[in-house]
């Protein structure tokens, strides 16, 4: 029987993780539909998935984090899903709270995020400054406070599937929360604990950061103010 | 600069940045690449509204005029710009032969499978 939830796992060269975390989420975690989206990875990612037999989307080019995830999106749109949750691939996530997101959302949100932040304080890394700034930012234009804007762990209702799998500008990122929350999307959090990633490199680096930094933040404070819904 | 450029620097500006958020607000163009002409249009709104800052900057430098400088700004990025899209055309491209190629062969192996 298909479950209410599915699990989207964008993966980009993660063979080291991907077993680990997928397998991890199958044996202890059955309830739960999940399915990998491979973008494109140029290592063992999809032959692992293949071997194993995963559930997977395979992409043949890579689309980065947004077009992989839309991918999952629009499987879980098709296949009438209820509800989807974007789960990273490197095991920074951790299954155990995606009940109480469940939980949570079926009380009549939009979008729960998976937080950090909600009970405990941001440490003095330069990472969360980056966060401070974004939720600072997301306060200003839409009144609302998200207190880990940057968390990869975010569950959508039904007609916010429907949404992201049919539009453009609706990457899994900051700015696309605070456009959905301007729009009155309703928005809650629940705390989480996560994990440093296991094996492999964030694909921010400095310089990358700082590029992220800006275009999300020229996208909150301006350019989300021009566009329309629907 | 006269007055009248540096109006033309301002209305150009503006003109090309309610273009490009015309087209985000039609959905018909993604985020980030209406980032560069943000940055742009802003830069040239600045070149129109403090020209006193880049008569300096061209004085330093040893330019005749601060008009040559900005021609020559403006040149300049718009010749990266062109460099770099360049590059990502070419990208592009092969991602669609990719694509294509790959849904052809992949078409063949399930055609191949039924008749077994």
């Amino acid at each position: 029987m298909q479950s209410e939830l599915l699990i989207v796992i964008p993966a980009y060269n993660e063979e080291e993780n991907i077993e680990n975390v997928v397998t991890y989420i199958r044996d202890n975690y059955a309830q739960y539909d999940y399915v990998v989206v491979n973008d494109g990875s140029k290592d063992r990612t999809a032959e692992i998935c293949r071997r194993k037999g995963y559930e997977l989307l395979d992409l043949p080019t890579n689309l980065g984090l947004a077009g992989a995830f839309q991918a999952g999106l629009k499987y879980a749109y098709t296949k009438g899903y209820s509800y989807a949750i974007q789960f990273d691939a490197d095991g920074q996530h951790r299954p155990e709270f995606i009940q109480a997101m469940l939980d949570r959302i079926k009380e009549g949100y939009d979008i729960v995020i998976g937080s950090r932040f909600l009970n405990y304080r941001k440490s003095k890394s330069l990472r969360m400054v980056g966060s401070k700034i974004l939720t600072v930012a997301i306060k200003m234009t839409t009144g609302i406070r998200v207190s880990d804007p940057t968390s990869g762990m975010r569950m959508f209702s039904r007609p916010m599937i429907k949404e992201f799998a049919q539009n453009l500008n609706y990457g899994p990122e900051p700015d696309t929360v605070s456009y959905l929350l301007k729009n009155g999307a309703k928005i809650s959090e629940v705390q989480v604990k996560m994990e440093e990633r296991q094996f492999g490199e964030s694909y921010l680096n400095l310089t990358g950061s700082a590029k992220y930094m800006l275009k999300m933040l020229i996208s909150i404070l301006f350019v989300q103010n021009f566009r329309k819904r629907g | 600069m006269t007055f009248l450029i540096r109006i033309l620097l301002i209305i150009s500006a503006i003109l090309m940045l309610v273009f490009m958020l015309k087209r985000i607000r039609q959905s018909k163009l993604k985020i980030e690449y209406t980032i560069f002409w943000i940055a742009f249009s802003t830069l040239l709104v600045l070149m129109g509204i403090f020209p006193k800052v880049f008569y300096r900057i061209s004085g330093l430098i040893g330019f005749q005029s601060p008009i040559s400088m900005v021609f020559l700004v403006i040149i300049f990025v718009l010749i990266v710009k062109m460099f770099f899209m360049t590059i990502q055309i070419s990208q592009l491209e092969n991602k669609v032969d990719a694509l294509a190629q790959q849904i052809a062969i992949d078409r063949k192996i399930d055609k191949d499978a039924e008749k077994e």
